[in-house]
């Protein structure tokens, strides 16, 4: 992630957007590391902003960072926790819209990587194929499976 | 009698060899199927590759820069990465 910012950052704007925690150890689904360090869901948007503080601290990471509202209204416009990448063309649509969750981070972020190497490389903004653009009209298609 | 046992042993083995068979092929359905948060995170109502991105204003971390998405438009492709620590 901070590599491709690195790579890329002269022809794309990146914004990390901090939204509510995924693994809390006061939540659902605590992982260890929440509960050692005590990690909970936040109370306050200071809160957040101290987590957050933690994970630019812990990871090294540069790419600038903006703090969702404890509505969770951006993160939840987007659909985005627990975590998710997005690509906004300059035209403000979408050409990368991941799967949510650990399954779709990697790919989101490999799929945002090809759409920056075209870019960069010839200064146009490369098409969405069209078999995407086919399987996010499907996804929208499909009944619902959700639990 | 003893053609009779043969045959009763010869459905015998039918049915159980399809009946192996069956449960080989349910099992593999379930190998090919994403893990559940999976199916779930495909069918979400979150925008789509096409669609405009949702517009936001947000801070950042140090509150003092508000950051307008639509401000970007027209000059960078943007990338959007959400999440947490956890």
């Amino acid at each position: 992630m901070e590599e491709m910012y690195q790579t890329y950052k002269d022809v794309a704007e990146f914004r990390l957007i901090y939204i509510r925690e995924a693994h809390a150890a006061d939540g659902r689904r605590p992982v260890k590391y929440a509960i050692e360090k005590g990690i909970n869901e936040h109370t306050s948007h200071a809160d957040r902003c101290k987590t957050a503080e933690i994970l630019l601290k812990e990871k090294t990471l540069n790419i600038p960072m903006l703090i969702d509202e404890l509505d969770n209204k951006v993160g939840e416009a987007y659909s985005a926790w627990p975590d998710r990448v997005f690509l906004v063309r300059k035209d403000g649509t979408l050409a990368v819209a991941a799967d949510r969750g650990p399954w779709g981070f990697k790919p989101g972020l490999d799929a945002a990587e090809e759409f920056l190497a075209k870019f960069k490389k010839t200064g146009k903004e490369p098409d969405t194929p069209a078999a995407e653009r086919a399987d996010s009209d499907s996804k929208s298609k499909t009944p619902d499976e959700s639990p | 009698m003893r053609k009779k046992s043969l045959a009763v042993i010869c459905v015998g083995a039918v049915l159980v060899t399809l009946s192996s068979l069956q449960a080989q092929e349910e099992q593999d359905q379930k190998r090919q199927q994403p893990p559940r948060e999976k199916r779930a995170a495909v069918n979400d109502n979150a925008p789509k590759v096409g669609d405009k991105a949702p517009t936001f204003v947000l801070k950042s971390l140090d509150g003092e820069t508000e950051t307008d998405l639509t401000a970007f438009r027209g000059d960078k492709p943007v990338v959007l990465l959400f999440g947490s620590y956890t």
